[in-house]
């Protein structure tokens, strides 16, 4: 194999791994997270365990800080799984501390970049720390330097290599929080530790959801669906031009069962609304060997009264591809799912699972009265500012070309 | 995937959350047959130790890459074998995995228990002697052992090497396995030697789950918190900008100058950032919108510094669309004083007064170059070679002009040597405790730099100083682990077992191997810095994304915490 090919190779090899992971495929995950207990002797022991840092989230960043102030160190992890956020506070009986927080006044006032000795240390060791905004991955630690005692129970002196390489010492520090402002070589003892309790509560992950409510931020260009009316005549989704409710359901379905009789009851708010509906049963996507009799015994029982027809695997594919290209990950082909479409055949909403029709008119007549840039702002599922604007539909279409 | 960057004057806000109200149905799958497009994926490419085999193979002749591996399928069927092994209720189950005549040494031999710190303990050695070992103590043995994890980490002929770790109240237990089997369909398990083994003994926990007490009574914490990006990456358009791989930061810093920390949380495209204030009985209200700062352009990372040197806590936010720089205004609010559009698709932030001018300038991190709505880091643009690639983004230093003004100066100050490395992270430290810092950046395909600062211009001395780390670097901590005064590194690299069962076999040279070794620690001696990754036994820290120093049983030495894990999904599989 040449190395060109080698490379094709290997660029198809990364898609290909993102792909396999936007259809729901795991890639190094579900491992524990780790802590190594510093031995000493220059060996690290892995305790993760026993210290109750072994959650299995994603990890991604990691702020190191003293959340309640009881001279320990705490751990705010930041997930990509749930839960994004987990707070481990450190309850381990263990030595006092010194925390140290510096104020420039030559240099930044953070006094980001200082080096902090505390003295004397005994066995001839020394005890170094520095004064930092921003390290480990995407994550910011606390300002506040954490000196473990030990069992060093002397007087204290902080000898201070400010940013500019200028040296000071400030003296009468122990175990407790103190302020080190520079130039006035004195350390100013902060209020002692709070007595607060910070209950361990189990966290349960939310159950995972399958029907959804998305309002689209821009206009989605939406492929043509193929499917047969009940005279087995071929027709196209954009055959009609006006606004359309697509719906895909199935007989077998109860909760498109519940959709249909919720559409056909509300037939006049629809009318009134200028929506036309279309359910398309994809009870026939297994070909010539698809049972389609459960699909005319619902028509026959919710007796409804607008368009239907049955829908073929190409078509269900279609509308799969729809959804994949739309998405970072891909959601399961599955019913009951509703498209809300625009007089040009493009997506402005998408339901799955069981919907409230009024709410889909509600989302409608607030979508045909938003501009571009208002419909970027209804689209988050919370409150929240963007503070740049929405791509161009032009744009739009370029990302999401219609799938013939 | 922005146009211009404007700031948006009237601002329209329309909740939408509650429209999704709790309907509660199931969905009906539906099988569509030949769903697969395999266009996008080479059939020799169906796991991740056949990608870092490509990878690694980049340029060399005889590319295996079509081949398929004879090793990958004894890892896959073994590890499958040892865990329906390790999940047996009866010796009569456990029978049916042994070949006759199985022999194994012992998993953990009672050996004597030396102390380590306080109250924690550790055993250790080999497993000793083979014997025969009827099915009945096997099963007594393994479930001693407690809630057992395998990896394969080496494949020779019919023997897999193991890393094995178990769990159980009080014990942690981590050894390497030699385990040879039959070649039968399915194969059987003939030997097992314990080459060697840890167990460390301590009462624990040491800490516990706070969260939901600190930050559970807040709205978003049901509706954002507990959903995963899985959940949303199915709900947030690409035109949203979510991004899959949930790479989002956090930030302490006290913002409201009440001596309390807080916490600001990064969070996708069309998801709000977070702004947690402290109250003074430690739990936190999300107060993000109040403060103006619940932003929704996918955001990577944030830091909490003073940029004005007034006394308060400003914002930066490095967002897909620009670096916005936010004011503190009073410890009230903040207001967004501005952006830097020149840094798309950045990553981590860190902050050092470099030139010692007295205000902070912003290091930003800029992983890939040529970033897509559709296509993002190594999708839209493959990094080669592998292991030492160069076409990353460009990573840029903005140097603090004040007023909140900014400016590029990463050329005219020595900085743009070896910047196009796709950076993950950097931290700075006065290492060489000359007056100014320096910086460390992590690069995720190969060499990583460290630039001395000698009166603002920087030099990269990465090579010379012996901290280059060819590996897939993500993150940098600076911290004295061995107490000697001078900081050491420690940079979080990612560790598969996949990578290094294909570079065993592949017999690649060391620093191709150290691809998948996993972290590195660089302590300091009289000759410099000195690689004790291996001798300190940090390395297996999976697929480490932020590595850190902290001490955190107050003994005065630093110990390592380590968040990891690349992408969890719906199916519990392992590329």
């Amino acid at each position: 194999m040449s190395p060109s090919e080698n490379i094709d190779d290997y660029a198809k090899g990364w898609a290909g791994l993102m792909k396999l992971v936007r259809n729901g495929d795991s890639w190094s995950g579900n491992e524990k997270n780790r802590f190594f207990l510093n031995g000493r002797q220059g060996a690290f022991h892995e305790i993760s365990h026993l210290a109750g840092l072994d959650q299995s989230e994603d990890g991604r960043g990691l702020a190191i800080v003293d959340w309640d102030q009881d001279g320990r160190l705490d751990l705010w992890y930041r997930n990509r799984s749930a839960p994004r956020l987990r707070l481990m506070v450190n309850k381990k009986e263990s030595h006092p501390s010194v925390a140290l927080r510096l104020e420039g006044t030559n240099c930044n006032r953070d006094a980001i970049g200082a080096v902090v000795e505390l003295l004397p240390s005994s066995q001839n060791r020394h005890w170094v720390q520095s004064v930092k905004a921003g390290d480990l991955f995407l994550s910011q630690s606390s300002k506040w330097l954490h000196f473990g005692l030990c069992n060093e129970t002397q007087d204290f002196s902080a000898q201070v290599l400010w940013p500019g390489g200028k040296k000071e010492v400030f003296v009468g520090i122990k175990a407790g929080r103190f302020h080190l402002k520079q130039g006035s070589g004195i350390a100013r003892q902060l209020n002692s530790r709070r007595e607060i309790k910070l209950a361990h509560r189990e966290l349960t992950r939310s159950p995972n959801q399958s029907n959804a409510h998305i309002l689209l931020p821009a206009r989605a260009p939406f492929p043509t669906l193929s499917y047969r009316d009940k005279a087995a005549k071929l027709l196209t989704t954009s055959q009609n031009q006006g606004l359309k409710l697509v719906l895909l359901w199935s007989g077998i379905c109860p909760s498109c069962e519940n959709n249909l009789n919720q559409v056909a009851s509300q037939m006049k708010a629809i009318r009134e609304n200028q929506l036309t509906v279309l359910a398309l049963s994809a009870d026939g996507i297994n070909g010539p060997k698809s049972d389609l009799s459960p699909a005319y015994e619902l028509v026959e029982k919710t007796k409804i009264s607008f368009p239907w027809g049955i829908i073929d695997q190409k078509s269900a594919r279609k509308l799969h591809r729809f959804q994949e290209n739309l998405f970072d990950r891909t959601p399961e082909p599955s019913v009951p799912l509703a498209i809300l479409l625009d007089q040009k055949h493009r997506a402005l909403a998408i339901y799955r699972g069981e919907f409230s029709i009024l709410t889909i008119l509600a989302d409608l007549k607030t979508i045909l009265s938003s501009n571009a840039i208002q419909l970027y702002h209804l689209a988050p599922p919370m409150k929240g500012t963007w503070f740049t604007n929405p791509l161009g539909q032009r744009e739009v279409d370029r990302l999401f070309p219609v799938m013939r | 995937m922005r146009g211009l960057f404007q700031a948006v004057l009237s601002l329209l806000f329309v909740s939408t959350s509650s429209l999704l109200a709790d309907l509660n149905n199931e969905l009906i799958p539906l099988t569509l047959k030949q769903m697969a497009r395999p266009d996008r994926l080479p059939e020799s490419v169906k796991d991740a130790a056949l990608l870092t085999e490509v990878a690694l193979d980049l340029g060399l002749p005889n590319s295996g890459a079509s081949e398929g591996w004879p090793g990958e399928a004894l890892s896959r069927i073994a590890l499958s074998q040892l865990a329906n092994l390790s999940n047996s209720k009866t010796a009569k189950e456990i029978q049916s995995f042994l070949a006759e005549g199985f022999v194994s040494t012992s998993l953990e031999p009672d050996k004597p228990a030396d102390p380590l710190w306080d109250d924690i303990t550790k055993r250790s050695g080999e497993g000793g002697i083979q014997t025969p070992t009827n099915p009945k103590a096997l099963l007594k043995k393994i479930k001693a052992l407690g809630k057992i994890k395998f990896k394969v980490i080496r494949v020779e002929n019919h023997t897999t090497h193991l890393h094995v770790e178990a769990d159980r109240a009080g014990a942690e237990y981590s050894a390497t396995w030699l385990t040879s089997w039959t070649d039968t369909k399915p194969p059987k398990l003939k030997n097992l030697r314990v080459k060697n083994f840890k167990t460390i003994i301590s009462e624990g926990p040491w800490f516990h789950d706070a969260t939901n007490t600190v930050i559970g009574r807040n709205p978003r914490f049901k509706a954002q918190v507990l959903h995963g990006i899985d959940h949303w990456a199915q709900r947030i358009t690409r035109i949203g900008d979510l991004s899959l791989t949930g790479h989002h930061g956090l930030a302490v810093g006290d913002v409201n100058g009440d001596g309390l920390e807080d916490l600001y949380v990064c969070d996708g495209g069309s998801l709000p950032n977070q702004l947690y204030l402290q109250q003074p009985d430690g739990t936190a209200k999300e107060v993000a919108l109040d403060w103006g700062v619940a932003w929704l352009e996918d955001s990577r990372s944030a830091l909490l510094v003073d940029l004005d040197n007034d006394g308060d806590q400003d914002l930066v936010v490095a967002t897909i669309a620009m670096i916005a720089f936010a004011e503190n205004l009073n410890n009230q609010a903040f207001k967004l004083r501005g952006g830097f559009p020149g840094a798309p698709y950045p990553f981590s932030l860190s902050a050092a007064d470099f030139d010692l001018d007295g205000d902070l300038d912003i290091y930003t991190c800029i992983y890939g170059a040529g970033d897509q709505p559709k296509k993002r880091g190594f999708e839209a643009n493959s990094p080669t070679p592998f292991n030492d690639a160069e076409n990353g983004g460009r990573n840029i230093l903005l140097s603090n002009l004040g007023g909140f003004q900014f400016t590029d100066v990463t050329q005219k100050v020595g900085l743009d040597q070896n910047n196009t490395r796709w950076s993950f992270s950097a931290s700075w430290e006065d290492y060489d405790r000359d007056g100014d810092p320096d910086l460390y950046v992590a690069n995720d395909f190969g060499r990583n730099c460290l630039y001395q600062n000698n009166n603002g211009q920087f030099s990269n001395i990465a090579k010379k100083a012996g901290v280059e780390d060819m590996a897939a670097g993500m993150s940098v901590s600076w911290g004295d682990s061995n107490r000697d005064g001078a900081p050491d590194l420690l940079i979080g690299n990612m560790f598969s077992s996949a990578g290094q069962r294909v570079s065993f076999q592949r017999d690649y040279k060391v620093e191709k191997k150290r691809m998948a070794r996993g972290n590195t620690l660089f302590t300091t001696s009289k000759d410099g810095f000195e690689d004790a990754s291996i001798a300190s036994g940090i390395t297996n820290s999976g697929w480490a994304w932020s590595s850190g120093f902290a001490d955190l049983n107050n003994d005065g030495w630093q110990d390592l915490v380590v968040a990891n894990g690349y992408l969890s999904n719906s199916r519990d599989n392992d590329l």
